[in-house]
């Protein structure tokens, strides 16, 4: 099973988002119909915070989300940076970080086509969070390129410091981080692996911690991608990276 | 058809009456079948698919339930066997379990005025439950 074929099979025609609500949203439908998602429209009159949408697929209800929230998690501005297992962090992070986490919750296992880097990151942070709160376990990530890790490495330094993860990294080989002790750097020359973007935990070994993400590029920075808890799929993306030389 | 059976006739007719008011009183009593009867009143008829969307998506949305999958098969089956019966019992509805579609009745005045009251008030305990 490559992750190719993972992709293929979670890649479910069908997708319609229903918003409800007083109003109807045009840019979030502009945004997402003119790539090829499908937004409708019914109103009912609940206070505007209360507009929710509910997104079906193929084999019926996906889940609900508040409008709101998958504005937020929409829209381009990067999501707030805060550190890593932080208990402190700001309110507004925090809050963010709620809504990530709601939306992460809703489409979980729902494959979407029209992902781009910042809901990427939110999503990576998020299981990067995950695998620093379990603090042990393997977790494996491929930036496409090494030089995309670049961004990254003073947050995954961190990661390592404070946790035993067994951290990997994979990319293509156009930059050379500096080394770090539980971080092995995985150059690799591989075309599929340049077109995805993997993260997956093994929670340790505990199914209930297990997360993964799999997107793949679809030039001009989107992406087709899904997240999972699901223990059997993260188990395939780890196995999909393990087996990558480099 | 035996009119006693049937409030709508009454209702539209002639003064509340107290059974009416009563029948009135308890359909109106589930904040699920009010969201119903809001929803229709903008919408006229709708699938119970449709109806459990509405449900369980304006539900999750105020109390944020643990899981909205498992509650979409029990909000279908609660509205289907249940509260779809109970409206339509009350005359405010026409509901065809075999089609799976729900329709609005023309609401008489005291109808609409006491979903418009009962609904107001629960949103005010709500927002001041917060």
């Amino acid at each position: 099973m490559t992750v190719r074929e993972l992709l293929d099979r979670f890649e479910r025609a069908g997708l319609q988002l229903t918003v409800y609500g007083p109003e109807p949203d045009a840019a979030l439908a502009e945004r997402l119909s003119s790539e090829g998602v499908d937004v409708g429209w019914q109103v009912l009159p609940t206070a505007p915070s209360e507009s929710f949408v509910v997104i079906r697929d193929r084999s019926g209800f996906a889940g609900v989300v508040l409008l709101d929230d998958l504005r937020a998690f929409l829209s381009e501005t990067p999501t707030v940076e805060r550190e890593l297992g932080s208990e402190s962090s700001e309110a507004a992070a925090a809050r963010a970080d709620e809504r990530v986490q709601r939306v992460l919750g809703t489409f979980t296992n729902v494959p979407i086509s029209t992902l781009r880097r910042p809901q990427l990151l939110a999503t990576a942070h998020e299981f990067e969070d995950r695998a620093y709160r379990v603090g042990r376990g393997t977790l494996r990530v491929s930036f496409q390129s090494l030089s995309r890790f670049r961004a990254q490495f003073e947050r995954y330094q961190h990661l390592a410091d404070d946790t035993a993860l067994d951290i990997h990294v994979y990319g293509r080989g156009n930059w050379e981080p500096p080394s770090i002790p539980g971080v092995s750097v995985h150059a690799v020359s591989d075309d599929e692996i340049e077109r995805l973007w993997l993260l997956a935990f093994d929670g340790a070994g505990d199914d209930d911690q297990k997360c993964a993400l799999v997107a793949e590029d679809r030039g001009d920075d989107r992406f087709r991608g899904f997240w999972t808890y699901d223990a059997a799929v993260v188990d395939e993306v780890m196995d999909e990276l393990a087996a990558v030389d480099g | 058809m035996d009119p006693t059976e049937d409030p709508v006739e009454t209702s539209e007719r002639a003064p509340l009456s107290a059974d009416r008011l009563d029948g009135l009183l308890r359909a109106f009593s589930a904040e699920t079948r009010r969201m119903v009867v809001t929803y229709l009143a903008q919408h006229d008829s709708a699938s119970v698919e449709e109806l459990t969307d509405v449900v369980v998506g304006w539900s999750q949305v105020r109390d944020r339930p643990a899981d909205a999958d498992e509650s979409w098969l029990q909000t279908y089956s609660d509205l289907y066997h249940h509260h779809l019966p109970v409206l339509a019992n009350a005359g405010l509805i026409e509901y065809d379990p075999d089609t799976e579609t729900a329709t609005l009745e023309p609401l008489s005045d005291p109808a609409s005025e006491l979903h418009s009251t009962i609904t107001e008030l629960a949103r005010v305990g709500r927002d001041e439950g917060e």
